[in-house]
């Protein structure tokens, strides 16, 4: 070849050649290609010291410092070079070289400004989640594509918590602009996210990846810019606590409401006539001051004692006082944390 | 499990679906038949019409089929534990907080009886298994005169049932200062022997003091486990999750302050009688359990969940900077670090080809800051080096694009089966291409010939516009020229 700049000149050609391949086609034929590229771009199988290549960045549970919380945006060059050299096996010369480069068009998931369709790994990617969801708990596929919306962002906890309270809940919002806020449908958000909103201006972003890396590391990466990220104890692993009077053996329950009567005030206190919180004494099984076998509960006597009070205060649903109200009245509060970032979108200029 | 139990299990459905941030809780979640043995017998009676002629066979068919109905009973599969409360090993305000396990099937705990007995149809009947939580002291074994000793009470692999009568076992015991579970073992030891005779499992022996003092009562059981269904949109994507159903055994006594303490998640089964309020036995004796799982915490300094989450300061992913106070480092050094810390880099060793050494900058996909979204899609390169950069300020490389450009190519030669959909991919796409370049070429021969677009037979068409003297026009179109000498 004369030509002083072939890797245009092979490019250009590339286009024209297969400009008549439809999208349709190019998706059915490029089908298993894009799903595990969709699966490289949220980083599925890169080993860990790729993504955090020193320890310091991550610091663990040590002395003073109690784990990690670090936020990233996700390199969309780093994913497109990742991309690339996935794509660049079995490849033997010039004619695949120009397949290769018209379908590193096609696949590439971040869609440069001004191109009006978008790569297939960048669907693929965008449903890796739904269709994990699908696979193992049985959750339907939403109705519409999604798209990644770049930049994405996410998060690495380093904490004994991950370990210990296994399936962390983690939810991430948005900062929307008046006109978003103004556009956005309400129907679906839970009373949570609809008083974020209006709190706040933040609106729920999709978790793209939720996955524990190790035994105290977990990662999240989400579709958009992350402003607020809460984090929350797992609610299967809720526990039952009471309340220890200071300097004694004996303590208490304050009661709360089963919402048979209205389901919105479900796990509130309950309040009687007098407006006064209900305080119920636990009953232990070996009363006195110092007992030989501390911190014993008398369940079946406690219980008693609650569902007497429950039914004068007329809380319960056919008089029935199970389990399933027993642990409503037990159960602690889940721990919440949110913590706010502020994040620029603008960008800055990459290291020449 | 069959069609007809996923039916079952489907009707515990709640009527309305679960949101993100709610709990639904429900009192149990018993299986449509717990385990044990039973027996359908199927009677067909044949009554002869009045004056029949014909002679029936009266006898009345009967066919009869015996099944047995299994669950765990002498151990757990770990994968049935989702997690317990307070967590393995960690040391935390736990003290005002009831242990817990939670399982991954919803009708774990009400799979067995305590009775071994199928309960009556409909009728709730209480979990199988119980939580104990001992004080790591309340497990030394006193001396003759109530000294300490260094002895404990702890956790032993035992057969379940052995021949030899004086090896000890999980069902009959060696010493009978031991009570153990009353499974029906005594009716016919020798099915119990074949059924078990290699099988062990984790056995706890407890004074019956001791187990009289902290276990559930009776009466206590049926509070003690519970079912909840949770939103899992928020989580990570489990394969383990019951469509975000789980059942929790919860333990009936209090953590003390700033000590060890020990759970036991044990069976019950074959335990109903020694449970109950009224139950004693001679001092001394010993109550052997089967132990279906163990955890140790300490009650200590605030470092729950809330503490912990609290204790983090939250930050984007880099290097912690450089400080001036290091002497051996320039201060025109510590910026140039500083600013590529901020940038997420970081400097690794890199040994070059040629075999020279230096230091290169890296940098992972998670980075500090918004890096500009590409202006368009780069071309491909045909090898990793073309990706590397060099910084004519530091004279070092960036090898963060190679590396990135090797790691992909790696990991797909390590998947085969995108290796093969890959070249898969492209024989058909080298395919379509030509096929439509081919039709493209045909199109424009049959325009420039006149022949209408749907001509099937091109060649047929070719040879009539030669005969027809058309021939000049086609050599025309083809834009043939005669070879010059």
């Amino acid at each position: 070849m004369t030509n002083s700049d072939p890797q245009n000149k092979s490019g250009q050609q590339s286009v024209n050649l297969f400009q008549d391949i439809t999208e349709d086609k190019r998706k059915a034929l490029l089908d298993e290609v894009s799903s595990w590229l969709g699966r490289l771009v949220l980083l599925y199988g890169v080993p860990f010291h790729y993504l955090i290549p020193e320890g310091e960045m991550l610091p663990g549970n040590a002395g003073q410092v109690k784990g990690s919380l670090r936020f990233f945006f996700l390199d969309p060059v780093w994913i497109q070079c990742l991309v690339q050299g996935a794509c660049s096996i079995g490849n033997n010369g010039y004619g695949d070289s120009i397949i290769d480069n018209a379908m590193n068009q096609w696949v590439q998931p971040v869609r440069p400004a001004g191109k009006d369709h978008e790569g297939l790994a960048n669907q693929k990617a965008a449903s890796i989640r739904d269709r994990l969801r699908l696979e193992h708990e049985g959750v339907a596929l939403p109705g519409e594509d999604t798209c990644l919306d770049w930049p994405l962002t996410g998060f690495v906890l380093r904490s004994p918590v991950v370990e210990g309270w296994r399936g962390l809940e983690v939810m991430a919002y948005k900062k929307l602009s008046a006109e978003e806020w103004n556009n956005l449908p309400r129907n679906d958000l839970t009373e949570e996210q609809i008083s974020k909103l209006t709190k706040d201006h933040v609106a729920p972003l999709k978790p793209l990846r939720i996955e524990q890396l190790s035994k105290d590391v977990i990662l999240g990466i989400f579709n958009g810019i992350i402003a607020e990220l809460v984090i929350r104890q797992p609610q299967e692993g809720l526990h039952f606590g009471i309340t220890r009077a200071a300097g004694s053996l004996s303590c208490t329950k304050t009661l709360r409401e089963l919402g048979y009567k209205n389901p919105g005030e479900a796990g509130e206190l309950l309040v009687d006539k007098h407006n006064q919180q209900l305080v119920l004494p636990v009953s232990l099984r070996e009363e006195g001051e110092n007992p030989k076998y501390p911190g014993v509960v008398d369940i079946a006597a406690t219980a008693a004692a609650m569902k007497e009070i429950l039914l004068q205060e007329g809380a319960l649903k056919e008089g029935r006082f199970t389990s399933a109200e027993f642990a409503v009245e037990m159960i602690e509060a889940a721990g919440e944390f949110t913590y706010r970032l502020n994040i620029k979108s603008s960008s800055s200029s990459t290291k020449a | 499990m069959t069609e007809e139990m996923h039916e079952e299990i489907k009707n515990y459905d709640p009527p309305v679906s679960v949101k993100a941030g709610q709990i639904q809780f429900i009192e149990a979640c018993h299986p449509p038949l717990a385990a044990g043995r039973y027996k359908l017998h199927m009677k067909q009676v044949v009554r002869e019409a009045e004056k029949s002629e014909t002679n029936w066979n009266l006898q009345p068919y009967e066919a009869g089929l015996q099944f047995d109905v299994d669950a765990p009973r002498f151990a757990l599969d770990p994968a049935d534990i989702h997690s317990v409360y307070p967590p393995v090993d960690q040391t935390g305000r736990f003290d005002n907080a009831l242990p817990h396990v939670v399982f991954t099937r919803r009708t774990l705990p009400w799979e067995r009886t305590l009775d071994t007995r199928p309960p009556v149809l409909g009728s709730p009947f209480p979990p199988w298994m119980a939580l104990l939580l001992v004080g790591e002291e309340e497990l030394c074994i006193p001396g003759s005169e109530g000294e300490k000793t260094n002895l404990k009470y702890e956790i032993r692999s035992l057969p379940i049932a052995v021949k030899n009568e004086d090896k000890d076992c999980l069902l009959y015991p060696a010493s009978s200062d031991v009570i153990v579970p009353e499974l029906g073992q005594q009716d016919n030891p020798g099915d119990w022997q074949n059924l078990y005779a290699r099988s062990l499992c984790m056995t706890l022996d407890l004074p019956v003091e001791l187990f009289r003092a902290i276990a559930p009562r009776y009466n206590d059981l049926p509070y003690l486990a519970h079912v909840r269904q949770i939103d899992t949109g928020d989580k990570e994507v489990l394969a383990i999750n019951d469509k975000g159903w789980f059942s929790l055994v919860i333990g009936n006594r209090l953590p003390q302050p700033d000590k060890e303490h020990c759970v036991f998640l044990v069976s019950l089964e074959g335990h109903r009688e020694h449970l109950q309020e009224s139950w004693s036995a001679a001092s001394g004796q010993l109550i052997r359990l089967v132990v279906l799982g163990t955890w140790k915490f300490n009650c200590g300094e605030a470092n729950d969940f809330k503490a912990q989450m609290s204790g983090l300061t939250p930050d984007s992913l880099h290097l912690p900077f450089v400080s001036g106070a290091d002497k051996s480092v320039q201060s025109a050094d510590i910026d140039i670090i500083n600013e590529a810390y901020s940038r997420g880099y970081t400097a690794f060793n890199h040994h070059l080809r040629h075999g020279e050494k230096t230091v290169s900058w890296y940098r992972g996909p998670l980075v500090p800051l918004n890096y500009d979204k590409p202006q368009q899609i780069q071309e491909p390169v045909s090898c990793v080096d073309e990706l590397l950069r060099y910084d004519p300020d530091t004279g070092l490389f960036d090898v963060t694009y190679a590396a990135a450009w090797q790691l992909g190519r790696l990991l797909a030669l390590q998947n085969a089966g995108f290796s093969l959909a890959l070249n898969r991919a492209r024989k058909m796409i080298r395919q379509e291409a030509e096929r439509q370049l081919r039709a493209a070429e045909i199109n424009e021969l049959k325009e420039k010939l006149q022949l209408p677009p749907d001509t099937l037979n091109l060649e047929e068409s070719l040879m009539t516009a030669l005969s027809n003297d058309t021939g000049k026009k086609l050599l025309d179109a083809l834009n043939f020229k005669p070879v010059e000498e």
